[in-house]
Parts: C-alpha cells; structure tokens; sequence
C-alpha cells in the first residue's frame, strides 16, 4: 500500500512539474498525456494489490514470498502492466519523449534516473514471485527487447537533443526489463544505479548547451561546440561513451555484464537479437549527438552568448562526471 | 440528540432576531459550535450503537455523517453571503432560515431509529431543497430542474413507503435496533421480489442510478451554491445511508436482484465519466462526476462485503467534502465572470495562485490520489468487486483512468495555458472563500491521518 501512494505521488509530482511552464499549452497537453499513460499502468498495480488481498490476504511482501502463491500469472501480469506505463514500455511508451517539454532538470531527475525506473524497481521487487513463472519472464523479456529497439530506431531519427536523450533513456529501460526477463533482478538493479549517473549528467549537459544556446534544442542548428564549451563537450563525451558500454566506464560494469549473461543464457533467440541490434544502435544515435552537436562548423546564430560560467550548473555535471567513471567499479567491487 | 437537534432549531428565531450586520456572524459561529458537539459522538466505544432515547441515536455509520452535515452548514452560510448580498433583509432570513430546516431534517434523519420516521425525514428534506432550488437559483431553467427533481425523488420513495407499512405489518416494528435481531431470510415469491424493488428505488433514484440520474445534473447545476453544496455533499448520501440500512433486511433476493443494478452502476461509471471529458459547463462537470463517484457506492453496497460497506462509508465522506469544495471553487468562478462556461475563465494560476493551490488539491483528491480517504474508498470498493468478479476490475480500471483524466482537464482548462484578455478585472480571493476552501481539506487531509472513523461499522 505504502508503494501504491509512492507510485501515484511520482505520477502526479510529473504531472506538476511536466507543467512547470503552464503557460504553455504543449507543456500541459505533455503532462496530461504522462498522467494518462500513467493511469492505465496503474490499473495494472490495483488488478495486481486486488489479487494478492483476495488469494495471499495481504499486501505485505514478506508474506506473499513466503506464502509463494501458484498461479501468479494474473498478478504478474497486472504488475507488467504497471511498469510498462511507468516505465515507458513499448504500448504506453509516447508520454516520455512528450514529457520533454518539462524544464532540463526535471528531466534529469525524473526521466531518466529516479521515476522511470520505478517499474522496473517493482518488478525487482516481486522478483521471487516471476522466478517462478516462466510466462511471465518470457513476456518481460520480449516486451523489453521490442521496446528498446523500437526506442532506438526512433532515436535515429529524431532531431531534437532533448527528444534523441528521452528515447534512449526507453531504450536502456528496455534493457532492464530484458534482464528482468532472463531472470537476473541484481544485474538490472545495478543497471538502474549506473544508468542514472550518465543519463543525468546527459540531460544536464543538453541542457546546459540548450541554455547558452538560447533554447535551441534543434541538433540541426548546433554545432562546432567543441571548442566554445569545453567542459560540457567532454562531460557529454564521456557521457555517450558510457552510455554505450565502453570498457572501464560506468556503463561497462552493468552493460556488458547484462549481454554476456543473455548471451550465455537459455533464452529466446529472437529477444536476443534485437538487444544486440539495440545496443549497437545506442553507440550510433550518442555518435549523432556528439558529431552534430559539438563537431562541425556552428550553424547557429552567431550573436548568442555561450558561457559556462554558472557554477552549480558546471559543480552538478562535474560531480556526476566523476560518478560516471568511477561508480560501476566502486558499485562492483 | 436532542444536545444537537435543538440548537439547531434555534437557529431559526436568531436568524430573524438578528441585527441587520450580524446575521451571518452569529449564524455561522453557532453553526459551526453545533459541529463541534456532534464530533463528540465519533467517539464510538464498542460496535453497537449509541443510543440516545427511543428515537434517536447514533453508530459507527451514521456519526461520520452527521458530522459531516453539521460541519457542512457553517460552509454553506459563508458561501452564500456574496451572492445574497444585494437581497432584502427579509429574502436573506428566509434562506437562512430554509437553509437551517433542511439541517435539522438531515440531522433527524440520520439519527432516525425507526424507519418510518426515517421516511418522513426523508421526504421532508425534499422541501427546503426545492424551495431553495427554485427561488434562488440563477438561471431560468431552475423551474424545470426544481420539477425533474421533486418528481423523480417522489416517484422512486412512494413504493418505499408503501414497502415499510407492509414490513411493519410483517414484522410488528420498524425499529433498527430491533430488526437486527428479528431478521429472517425472506422467501423466494414474486410479492417479495416487489418489495425488494420497492424498498430500493427510492434510494437508487436518490444516489442516483445511472437510468435515473437526469435530475441530478439540472438540480446542482441551477441550484445556488449552499444548494449544490448540500445537494452533493449529503443528500445524496442520504440514498447511500439508507440502501445501507435496508439491505440487512433484505437477503438473500440481494443475490439475484441486485445484477441489474451492478451492471447499470458499472457502466454509468464509465458513461458519466467520459460524458465528464466533453463538458464546456463547470458545474454540469461536477455533478456528472458525482454521479460516476455514487456509482461506485452503489455497487459497494450491492455487493454486500464488510470491505465493500468500508469502503462505501469512506468514499461517501470523501466525496461529500470534495464535491462541497469543487461547487465552491467553481462559484468562485461563477461570482467573477457570471458564466458557467470553462473555457471564459481560464489561466487562472497567473493572477490566483492560491485558489490555484485549492484547485489542484481538489482535483487531486477527486482523482483519488493516495493516502486521501478518497482513495481509501475507492480502493476497498475495488478489492471487493474484484473478488465478486475478476472481469469488474477492467471497467474500475477505466473508471479510474477517466476520472484522472477529467480532473486534471478541470485543472488544466481553468488553471493553466494563458489567460484569457478579458479577465483582468476580477477581484482578488476573498479571505472567506480561502477559509472556505481551508475548511473543506482540513478535514479531508486529517482524515486521512486515521481513516477509522470513517470506516463504518464493519471495521
């Protein structure tokens, strides 16, 4: 019961900050639609609080374990459902590119580190309950295979920073659910805390060139940023670079983990394949963002005044830079 | 009782010996001193009732009630004195005075022991309303509502009466306390299933069902907003209350009989819900949530779960003090552009931001946002109808998706976007309309701190 009033208040605190620029009528459309696709997974949550009441007579995770009721198909179903609204799966997936129009911060905090990857928490949660049920894992699994590729393939060809960020950010929450599904709650867990490190300090770094560019968020009219601001440039490096898996940085230490163990798994084949297909598409839209934002010749107006200059702007990305190089190894070790 | 019902009778001589400037003062402080009277009657001891003498008392489900129509006048007193302000002397005693009568028959009502009195109450309620309706609504078209109104409730509450008299007849008494003990299993025949039909309709027309609903809309939306007021918040609790009495007496044709009804309620639930998404008018928006909130009571108490009757008691609490509160802030509305139109009144959170603030946690909690008691209502109401029926989840589910989605509309169109040009001349909040609004959450957010008190008798 306590996750449920947990669960509605992050729906709703979205809503509210999605809206933050309420004049904006794009904005409250956006956090009208985020509640939407919200409610339906929530649903999902009360079929699944609904059925433990009637079968386990609680709401107490200790004792439904401990119970370890059969038949969990239709709880378990309920709870997919949740976290695919919460999660952005593919189904209920558009409120997340749609939420960008809420400030760079709130995307930051919300939609990439810490709100998303409730769904996800919830299926760790109940974990010992899908160990059992291999329906259900089948269905994790081609459920989040689906959604990262397709998230993927959007990125590919979006144009707007904020929107190439948004759509990866569903991919790798795509990827926690495919781990979810090969059965490996721990990897997707540590998956959640790593990707949290370089997501945010992504939003912040798009942010910060959206603010000097005076709200340009249009990668097209970006630009030769490489040298005019070095320090988000290499923070938005090392970003990408993480975000993809290099070896020694963050992502590394959740990411590769993640595929060797669906490589080497029993699993469906075809749910393999497109995380592959996936991944290597996450290395080719952070390679977009970084040859059409920084590289090149600036093709924005050239009278906007760049700086880097505020402190708790560049203080923010700096610490999570750090945390980006070095949290997956201080994590696993 | 009578600490309660007296004084309330009272009221009416010191409406019309008050001075000219102190009638709203002291209507309302003695007003709002009778609620703190009945709060002590929450104190329930054991599952029993209270009993106060051979007519009136008081129990688990019916104190949360009473406290809540004694607690509701005051509210209505302060909302009515802006738009009675240019009245005569003489028309503003007399809504006082209309105002005070109906709280008395509520308050004999709700304490009522034997049913037939219960009746009489009943009806006797009607008449305030429709005076206040018709008289002192704003639009034309309060005559034609004034009429659906009475009529409808008459139509359904005569075979009640003729129901009670032939149970009395039956059973030698109608007293509560007495019927508790003597309750037998009616048999299976024809005549029975009548009285079944008989003894329900009145309060399925007064909840409403959703076949009988179309005077709700009319009555709130032209009633003046102490009208609307006491029409959402607790007459049609009356409905509720009373289906909950009378069920016990009524198995097991409940079983059988009440399948109509649970698929009328669950589908009325959706179909005012999404009739709610396409309304351009503030008030008619509200009263048709009403009417998908007093759905969900239905089923509760068809069902016949100790859940479900929790559930029921605390969705209708919760409903009443949201519902009051929503017609508050939209005659707020109404009192500065004298339209009920959404869309001539919006983008207000750039100059009202702190009636901005008690719009967005009205909405939020009509949309059942935990740990409201809204929430709590609509949650046991779930889980018992999710084990009557699997599939009932689906339609709940919906429900409640609807219901976020048209109290965030109401929020969005009337709060946020730009404003619009001509509404730079509405007056700033009254401190009366902030303390109105303060006074409805407060008891909504304490509530939700110990959600006992409210949960009825099978907690």
């Amino acid at each position: 019961f306590q996750l449920f009033i947990g669960w509605e208040g992050v729906g709703i605190m979205s809503f509210l900050l999605i809206g933050w620029w309420y004049g904006r009528t794009d904005a409250n459309t956006a956090a009208l639609q985020a509640i939407l696709y919200n409610r339906i997974g929530d649903i999902g949550f009360i079929m699944a609080m609904a059925w433990f009441l009637f079968n386990t007579n609680t709401w107490d995770l200790q004792q439904i374990f401990m119970l370890d009721p059969n038949l969990t198909n239709l709880p378990l179903l309920g709870l997919l459902l949740a976290a695919t609204g919460k999660s952005a799966q593919f189904g209920l997936h558009p409120w997340l590119p749609s939420a960008m129009e809420g400030p760079t911060p709130v995307s930051a905090l919300l939609h990439s580190s810490t709100m998303v990857v409730a769904g996800v928490f919830l299926l760790i949660r109940f974990h010992p309950l899908m160990e059992n049920n291999k329906t259900i894992q089948s269905l994790t699994l081609c459920l989040g295979a689906i959604t990262t590729l397709f998230t993927a393939i959007c990125a590919l060809t979006q144009n707007d920073i904020k929107k190439i960020i948004a759509f990866s950010t569903s991919s790798q929450l795509g990827l926690m659910i495919v781990t979810m599904g090969i059965n490996q709650p721990y990897l997707a867990f540590l998956h959640i805390c790593t990707h949290a490190f370089f997501k945010a300090m992504l939003f912040m770094c798009s942010g910060s060139i959206i603010h000097s560019l005076n709200d340009e968020q249009d990668i097209r009219k970006m630009g030769g940023l490489f040298n005019a601001m070095p320090f988000t440039t290499t923070s938005l490096i090392i970003g990408s670079l993480a975000l993809t898996g290099i070896p020694f940085l963050t992502g590394f230490y959740s990411k590769d983990l993640i595929i060797e163990t669906a490589n080497t798994s029993y699993t469906n084949a075809w749910a393999l394949l497109m995380t592959l297909i996936a991944t290597s598409l996450t290395a080719v839209y952070s390679t977009r963002i970084i040859f059409f934002a920084l590289l090149g010749q600036p093709r924005f107006l050239p009278l906007t005044s760049i700086n880097e200059n505020s402190p708790f702007l560049i203080n923010s990305i700096k610490r999570l830079l750090i945390g980006s190089i070095f949290a997956g190894f201080f994590i696993s070790n | 009782m009578l600490k309660i019902i007296i004084p309330t009778i009272m009221l009416m001589p010191l409406t019309w010996l008050s001075k000219k400037n102190m009638i709203w003062i002291n209507t309302t402080t003695y007003s709002l001193l009778i609620s703190l009277i009945s709060l002590s009657l929450l104190n329930q001891p054991s599952n029993n009732s209270l009993n106060f003498s051979l007519m009136f008392f008081s129990d688990p489900l019916s104190a949360p009630l009473l406290v809540l129509t004694t607690w509701l006048l005051p509210l209505m007193l302060m909302a009515s004195q802006h738009h009675l302000s240019k009245e005569p002397l003489i028309r503003k005693k007399l809504y006082i005075t209309m105002l005070t009568m109906l709280q008395t028959f509520l308050i004999m009502t709700f304490t009522a022991t034997e049913l037939i009195s219960f009746y009489i109450l009943f009806e006797a309620t009607l008449v305030p309303t429709l005076i206040i309706i018709t008289r002192w609504g704003n639009q034309t078209e309060r005559l034609n509502a004034g009429l659906y109104f009475l009529f409808y409730t008459l139509m359904g509450s005569l075979p009640l009466l003729v129901a009670l008299i032939s149970i009395q007849n039956l059973t030698g008494s109608l007293n509560f306390l007495l019927i508790q003990y003597w309750n037998q299993a009616l048999p299976d025949s024809w005549s029975n299933i009548f009285l079944w039909l008989a003894c329900m309709m009145a309060f399925m027309v007064k909840m409403p069902l959703y076949g009988l609903h179309l005077w709700l809309p009319k009555a709130h939306v032209e009633a003046p907003i102490a009208g609307s007021m006491v029409l959402a918040a607790i007459l049609l609790k009356l409905g509720g209350y009373g289906m909950l009495r009378i069920t016990t007496m009524l198995n097991p044709q409940t079983s059988f009989m009440a399948y109509p009804f649970l698929m009328l309620s669950l589908w009325g639930m959706i179909m005012t819900s999404s009739i709610c998404l396409r309304q351009t008018d503030l008030k008619s928006l509200i009263a048709y949530s009403s009417v998908s909130h007093m759905a969900l009571v239905i089923v509760a108490v068809l069902i016949q779960t100790p859940w479900s009757y929790m559930g029921a008691t605390a969705l209708m609490i919760a409903h009443g003090l949201t519902s009051s509160m929503l017609f508050c802030l939209a005659n707020s509305n109404y009192e500065r552009t004298h339209s009920r139109t959404m869309i001539l009144a919006r983008g207000l959170q750039t100059l009202l931001p702190l009636m901005a603030a008690w719009w967005l946690l009205a909405s939020l909690t009509n949309l059942a946002l935990p740990p409201s008691i809204n929430l709590i209502g609509e949650l046991f109401v779930v889980m018992s109808s999710f084990s009557w029926s699997n599939i009932t989840i689906i339609l709940m589910g919906a429900n409640i998706t609807i219901t976020a989605l048209y109290s965030l509309y109401m929020l969005i169109t009337t709060q946020r976007g730009k404003y619009t040009h001509h509404i730079n001349n509405i007056k700033p909040s009254f401190t009366r309309e902030n303390a109105l609004m303060a006074l409805h959450m407060t008891p909504l957010l304490l509530l939700s701190l110990n959600p006992k008190i409210i949960l009825g008798f099978t907690y």
